[in-house]
C-alpha cells in the first residue's frame, strides 16, 4: 500500500529576530492509510512543527513533502487551505470551536464553504456519533471541556478527512474524560479508516498508535514500543 | 452565491448579541443620524415650500417691479391669464409723536389674498382709515388695538392685528413688522412718489388649473413676451426662494459638519473592527485550519461588520425619519416655515449609502489583516504579523470606495466647488494630521525618557507598540479642530460685526429722501447734536438684462457675482469717486461729461459677470433701456459702511430719472432714538433704518445659524470621545495584565493611577495642540480668503481647548480603565 504521508528530509527554518530557527532538520517520514503514529518527544523538539507541515499550515524549506497524493511543496495559500478541506481534519489542545457558532454550526461551517449541501444534517449526524446528539444548538462556552473536544473532533472528521492530525487533544482534560476522548478518537479513527498523527508527551497513550516516533532536535526517530 | 452563505455564518455570529461592536454602533449611528436628520428636516421644509407654494406667494405666478407700477399694455397681458391681486410693498416709518419704528408696510386689494387665508384679530374688512398691524409693532411703539398711529402724513387706527399672513415669506427680507392697509390708504400716506422703494407686485390665480412646471411656462413666455419690461416674473415653486436658499445652505453646512463626525468616527470604526479582528484571531486561525480560503473568512467577517452597521444605520435612519414629525410636535407652532411632515426617502438613502461607504471603507484595511494571520497561529500566536504594508490591491480598493463616497457628496449637494474643497480640506486635514502625529510620536521617540518612574511609565504608554496613540491623536485632533475653526470663524465674524464697525461707520440710513426735500434734509440733520457727518447719493434700482449683448440668465458668471444679475439692484450716479472706493483700471468721467452712458463696475462683481473695461451693459431703470460702457473698475471697502453701489453711472445717464437720495448720517455721542424720532415725525416719507439695529438683527439670525453648525459640531468632538472610547477599551486587557504585573511587584494603585493620569493628559496635550494649529489654520483660511476679514485669534480658546481635551482624555480614559486599576493580581495570576 502506498504512503499517504510523505516527508523526504524536511528542513524547515523559521526567521526569529536572533537569527534563523532551524526547526526541522531533515526528517523523513512515512504513514500509510489508516495507520496510526504516535509522535512523542520534549518540549521545542518540532512534533507541533511537523503536525503543521503535514497540514500544509507550515512550508517546508527544502525537502519534498507529500500528503494525500498532493505535493505541498510551492503551492499557494489558498491552494493549501483547499487541500486541508478536502483531506485534513485537526484537532487542537484548546479546542478552537468558533464561540459564536453553536455545535452543529461549528461543525457545517467548513461542509458549507465546500459546497457540501447537507451540510446541516451531516453536522447532526456526526454530533451523534460522538454522543452530543442532545448539545446541538448549544454554544462552546455551554459545554464542557470533554464535549467541546468531542465536536472537535467531529468537525476534523464531518468532511471526510482521510487524515486526522491531534495536537495534545487531552491536554486541558481530566484524566477521566481525556481517556474517553482517546478512546472515541480511536474508534472514529478505525471505523473512517483515517490516518492519525498523535502528538502527546504521554508515551502510554503513544503506544496505542501502530507506530511511535520520537522527535528531538528537529529529527525524527522510530522509537520503542 | 458565497454571498449569501457570508451573510448567513455572519447573522448566526451576531445572534449572541452586539457586545464589543458599541464604539461601532455609536460612532456610526451619530454621524449618520446627524446627517439623516438634517437632512430630512431641510427637504421637509423644502418639500412644504414647494406645496404650499400658491398661498406663500399668493398666486400662481407673481409680476414684480420697483418704483412703477405696470404699464396698460403689461395690465392686458396679465389681466388675461386670470384674477389679478395688486400689493405694494414699501418700508416707512411709523410714529407716535413721541416714538417711530420702521415698518413693512403692505397695500392690499379685496381680492388678497388669492390663495390661502389671512387672519386677523377682531376679522375686519380695512377702511381707508384703518390698519392691522403684527404685535411687534404695538409692542416697539407702546400702543394697543384701537390706537392711533402716523405713516407718512396720515394717522391711521390700528382696527386690528395681524395673526397670520399666508404670502409673509414671499415678500422676502424683513427689517421690521408688518403694517397692512388697502390701496387708497396708501395712497393717503403720500409716500408714493418719484422714485420711492416701493415693490409693486401682481399675483394671478391662473384661470386654468396648471402644476408647477405650467406655471414656469408662463413665467418663460411673459419674459420672452416683454423682454424689456424689467419685470421679476416668478411661479409658486420660487415662492420663498430666500427661505430655502437659507435652508438649503444652513442644511448645507450642518449636513458637511455631520460628515465631518463620520469620518471622525470612521477612525473609531477602524479601532473597533481593529480590535474586533483581535477577539476574532483563533476563530480566524481555526477557520483557515478547516481549509476556508482567505476571502472566504474576509467576506464573512466583512458581512458580520456590514450587518451591524446596518443596525446602527437602521437607528440612523429611524430618527432622520421621524425628525420632520418630532419637529412639528414640538415647533410647528413657532417655526415660520411650512414643511411636511413624511418620511423624506431620498434625504434617508444619502445618509444610508454614505454611512454604509465609511463602515466599509474604514473596515476594510483592519479586515485586511487576516491575510497575515494563518492556522498556524493555533499552535503559534506569536505568528501573527501584526504589522506590515497593506496590500496595493486593498490600498487601491480602499480609494475607489473613497472616491466613491466623495463621488456621492458632490453629487448630493449643488455647490460643488465648495464641496469639493471641504473634501479637498478634510483630506488635507486627515492626511496632514496623520503625518503630523506620525511625526510627533517619531519624534517623542527618540526624545530622552523623563527620570521620574510615573512619568516614564506614562510615557512609554504612549510610545509602546501597539497603542493607539495616533488615532486617538487623529480622531480627537481632527473634532477639536473643527471645534477650534468654527469658534474661531465665529469669533470673526461677531468681532466684526459687534465691536468692528469702523469709527466712521454711519449711524443711520435714510431712504427715499425726495430730490426737493434733500437740502432741507441735510441742513437740518447737520444741526443736530453728536452728528459728525452726513454723505447722501441718489438711488434707484434697475436690473441688469445683458452683459456684452448676452441676456442675463445666459451670462456665465462666477458664482460670486452672479447674485448681481439677480433681480434688482441699487444704481447711482456720481461725479467724483465715492469715499470708501479707489479705482483699479479705467479712468472716472469728467465734470459734466455729456458723451454716451458710462458705468464704473466693482472690481470683483464685474470682473467675475465676465466683463472688460469697453465692454457694454444693458440695464433696465424704470422701464426704460440703458445701455452703458465699463470706463472704470472700483475697489470698495464694504466693511466702511459708506455709501456705495456695485454699479454707479455717468450723471448724464440717469439725473433726468425720477428717483430719491439715500443719506448716511455719522454721530459721535447724541441722542440717537430722539434723533429717529424727531425726524420720522417731520419727514414722514423718509424711512430711516438705524444700523445698530440693523446689525442686531443680522448679528442674531448669523447667531442662530452658528449656534445650530456650532451645535452640530458637538457632535464630531462627541464622536471624537467616542473614538478615544473605543480605542482605550481595545488596549483594555493588555493594561490590565501589565496593571496586575505592576501591582504584583509592588506598584500602588495611587502611584498607577498618576500615571495613567499623565499619559491622558500627555495623549490629550498632543491632540490639542493640534486641533489648535490646524483648525487656527484652517479659520484664518476661512478668514482671509473666503470671508475677506480681518482674523481673530483668541488665546483664550487656544488654553480652554487644550484644558477640553485633557480633560476629555484624562476623565475617559480614567472611565475606562478604571476596571484595569481594580483588577485583582491573584484572580487574573491564577486565570493565566
Amino acid at each position: 500500500m502506498s504512503a499517504i504521508i510523505s516527508l523526504k528530509n524536511v528542513h524547515l527554518t523559521l526567521p526569529a529576530k536572533s537569527g534563523p530557527v532551524h526547526i526541522l532538520r531533515g526528517v523523513t517520514l512515512e504513514a500509510r492509510a489508516g495507520e496510526a503514529l504516535g509522535i512523542v518527544g520534549p518540549s521545542g523538539s518540532g512534533k507541533t512543527s511537523l503536525l503543521m507541515v503535514v497540514a500544509g499550515l507550515e512550508t517546508v524549506t527544502s525537502g519534498d513533502a507529500h500528503v494525500a497524493d498532493q505535493n505541498l511543496v510551492g503551492r499557494s495559500e489558498d491552494q493549501l487551505a483547499a487541500f486541508r478541506r478536502d483531506n485534513v481534519g485537526i484537532v487542537f489542545q484548546s479546542f478552537h470551536l468558533i464561540p459564536t457558532l453553536t455545535a452543529q454550526e461549528n461543525i457545517a461551517l467548513p461542509l458549507e464553504f465546500r459546497g457540501e449541501k447537507n451540510a446541516a444534517l451531516v453536522a447532526r449526524d456526526w454530533l451523534e456519533r460522538v454522543g452530543l446528539q442532545h448539545r446541538l444548538t448549544h454554544y462552546p462556552g455551554q459545554l464542557s471541556g470533554g464535549e467541546q473536544q468531542r465536536v472537535a473532533m467531529a468537525r476534523a472528521l464531518a468532511s471526510g478527512a482521510r487524515i486526522l492530525l491531534a495536537d495534545e487533544p487531552t491536554g486541558n482534560l481530566d484524566q477521566d474524560t481525556g481517556r474517553g476522548i482517546i478512546d472515541l478518537l480511536f474508534e472514529l479513527k478505525q471505523k473512517n479508516n483515517t490516518t492519525l498523527l498523535l502528538v502527546t508527551h504521554d508515551r502510554s497513550l503513544a503506544s496505542r498508535c501502530d507506530r511511535m516516533i520520537e522527535v528531538r532536535d528537529g529529527q525524527t526517530s522510530e522509537a520503542a514500543r | 452565491m458565497k454571498l449569501f452563505l457570508w451573510l448567513r455564518y455572519a447573522a448566526k455570529s451576531l445572534r449572541s448579541g452586539l457586545r464589543g461592536f458599541w464604539i461601532l454602533l455609536s460612532c456610526l449611528t451619530l454621524g449618520v443620524a446627524a446627517i439623516a436628520i438634517v437632512g430630512s428636516l431641510a427637504s421637509a421644509v423644502q418639500r412644504g415650500i414647494s406645496e404650499q407654494g400658491q398661498p406663500l406667494l399668493g398666486g400662481d405666478v407673481e409680476f414684480s417691479l420697483i418704483h412703477r407700477e405696470v404699464d396698460a399694455e403689461e395690465k392686458t397681458y396679465i389681466g388675461k391669464l386670470g384674477v389679478v391681486s395688486r400689493v405694494a410693498t414699501l418700508r416707512a416709518m411709523a410714529t407716535t409723536g413721541e416714538r417711530s419704528a420702521l415698518v413693512e408696510v403692505k397695500a392690499v386689494d379685496n381680492v388678497y389674498p388669492l390663495y390661502g387665508s389671512l387672519r386677523l384679530s377682531p376679522a375686519v374688512k380695512l377702511e381707508n382709515n384703518q390698519i392691522a398691524v403684527e404685535p411687534l409693532v404695538l409692542a416697539r411703539l407702546g400702543l394697543r388695538q384701537g390706537d392711533t398711529l402716523r405713516i407718512g402724513q396720515t394717522p391711521f387706527r390700528i382696527a386690528s392685528v395681524i395673526e397670520q399672513e399666508p404670502d409673509r415669506i414671499s415678500d422676502g427680507f424683513a427689517l421690521g413688522p408688518r403694517v397692512l392697509m388697502t390701496h387708497d390708504a396708501l395712497v393717503s400716506t403720500n409716500l408714493i412718489q418719484p422714485g420711492s422703494l416701493i415693490t409693486w407686485r401682481y399675483r394671478v390665480k391662473l384661470d386654468q388649473a396648471v402644476d408647477a412646471a405650467g406655471a414656469r411656462k408662463i413665467v418663460t413666455a411673459a419674459r420672452a413676451d416683454f423682454p424689456k419690461s424689467g419685470w421679476r416674473v416668478r411661479a409658486r415653486d420660487r415662492a420663498a426662494a430666500g427661505a430655502d436658499d437659507f435652508v438649503e445652505r444652513l442644511s448645507y453646512f450642518m449636513t458637511l459638519v455631520g460628515l465631518s463626525a463620520l469620518v471622525v468616527g470612521g477612525a473609531g470604526i477602524a479601532n473597533a473592527v481593529s480590535a474586533f479582528v483581535n477577539r476574532r484571531l483563533q476563530g480566524i486561525a481555526a477557520m483557515k485550519c478547516m481549509g476556508l480560503a482567505n476571502r472566504d473568512v474576509f467576506g464573512l467577517l466583512l458581512m458580520e461588520i456590514v450587518l451591524v452597521a446596518l443596525v446602527g444605520i437602521t437607528v440612523a435612519l429611524a430618527l432622520g425619519a421621524m425628525a420632520p414629525a418630532v419637529m412639528g410636535v414640538l415647533f410647528g407652532g413657532i417655526i415660520p416655515l411650512p414643511f411636511t411632515r413624511g418620511v423624506e426617502f431620498g434625504a434617508l438613502a444619502f445618509a444610508g449609502v454614505t454611512g454604509l461607504l465609511v463602515t466599509v471603507t474604514a473596515a476594510l484595511l483592519p479586515l485586511s489583516r487576516i491575510s497575515n494571520i494563518p492556522g498556524a497561529a493555533l499552535f503559534r500566536s506569536h505568528l501573527v504579523d501584526d504589522g506590515g504594508m497593506w496590500s496595493w490591491r486593498m490600498l487601491a480598493l480602499v480609494g475607489v470606495l473613497v472616491l466613491v463616497a466623495a463621488g456621492l457628496v458632490l453629487w448630493n449637494f449643488e455647490s460643488r466647488r465648495v464641496t469639493a474643497g471641504y473634501l479637498a480640506g478634510l483630506a488635507g486635514g486627515v492626511a496632514l494630521l496623520a503625518l503630523a502625529a506620525y511625526g510627533l510620536l517619531w519624534g517623542l521617540r527618540r526624545m530622552p525618557v523623563p527620570r521620574h518612574v510615573l512619568l516614564r511609565h506614562a510615557w512609554l504608554g504612549v510610545l509602546r507598540p501597539g497603542a493607539t496613540s495616533l488615532s486617538v491623536i487623529m480622531a480627537l485632533g481632527l473634532g477639536l479642530s473643527l471645534f477650534v475653526a468654527l469658534a474661531l470663524t465665529d469669533a470673526t465674524i461677531s468681532r466684526e460685526l459687534r465691536a468692528g464697525l469702523p469709527d466712521k461707520a454711519p449711524a443711520f440710513f435714510f431712504l427715499d429722501v425726495q430730490n426737493a426735500e434733500l437740502d432741507d434734509f441735510r441742513t437740518a440733520i447737520k444741526q443736530e447734536i453728536g452728528v459728525r457727518g452726513v454723505d447722501n447719493a441718489p438711488m434707484l434700482r434697475g436690473r441688469i438684462l445683458q452683459v456684452k449683448g448676452v441676456a442675463a440668465d445666459k451670462v456665465e458668471a462666477t458664482p460670486e457675482s452672479s447674485w448681481a444679475l439677480r433681480g434688482d439692484r441699487g444704481l447711482s450716479y456720481a461725479d467724483d469717486v465715492p469715499r470708501g472706493s479707489s479705482l483699479t483700471a479705467g479712468k472716472w468721467w469728467a465734470k459734466e461729461y455729456a458723451g454716451p452712458p458710462l458705468v464704473s463696475f466693482v472690481d470683483d462683481v464685474g470682473r467675475g459677470l465676465g466683463l472688460k473695461l469697453g465692454d457694454k451693459v444693458t440695464v433696465n431703470v424704470l422701464g426704460r433701456e440703458v445701455e452703458a460702457e465699463v470706463a472704470s473698475f472700483r475697489k470698495v471697502d464694504w466693511r466702511s459702511l459708506g455709501i456705495n453701489f456695485v454699479m454707479i453711472f455717468s450723471p448724464n445717464t440717469l439725473r433726468a430719472a425720477p428717483h430719491a437720495h439715500l443719506v448716511t448720517v455719522e454721530m459721535e455721542g447724541g441722542d440717537e432714538a430722539a434723533l429717529l424720532n424727531r425726524f420720522a415725525s417731520a419727514y414722514p416719507s423718509v424711512t430711516a433704518i438705524r444700523v445698530k439695529d440693523a446689525i442686531e438683527m443680522v448679528s442674531g439670525l448669523l447667531g442662530q445659524m452658528l449656534a445650530a453648525v456650532r451645535g452640530a459640531n458637538v457632535l464630531t468632538l462627541l464622536t471624537g470621545v467616542l473614538v478615544l472610547c473605543g480605542a482605550l477599551a481595545a488596549g483594555l486587557s493588555r493594561r490590565t495584565r501589565e496593571t496586575v504585573i505592576l501591582k504584583t511587584y509592588g506598584a500602588t494603585r495611587r502611584q498607577l493611577l498618576w500615571s495613567y493620569v499623565f499619559e491622558y493628559g500627555l495623549l490629550g496635550l498632543v491632540s490639542a495642540v493640534f486641533g489648535v494649529v490646524l483648525g487656527g489654520v484652517a479659520a484664518w483660511g476661512l478668514s482671509y480668503f473666503v470671508l475677506e476679514l480681518p482674523f481673530v485669534f483668541l488665546p483664550e480658546l487656544a488654553f480652554g481647548t487644550a484644558a477640553l481635551a485633557m480633560v476629555l482624555t484624562v476623565g475617559a480614559g480614567l472611565a475606562v480603565t478604571m476596571r484595569a486599576l481594580s483588577a485583582k493580581p491573584s484572580h487574573h495570576l491564577r486565570n493565566d
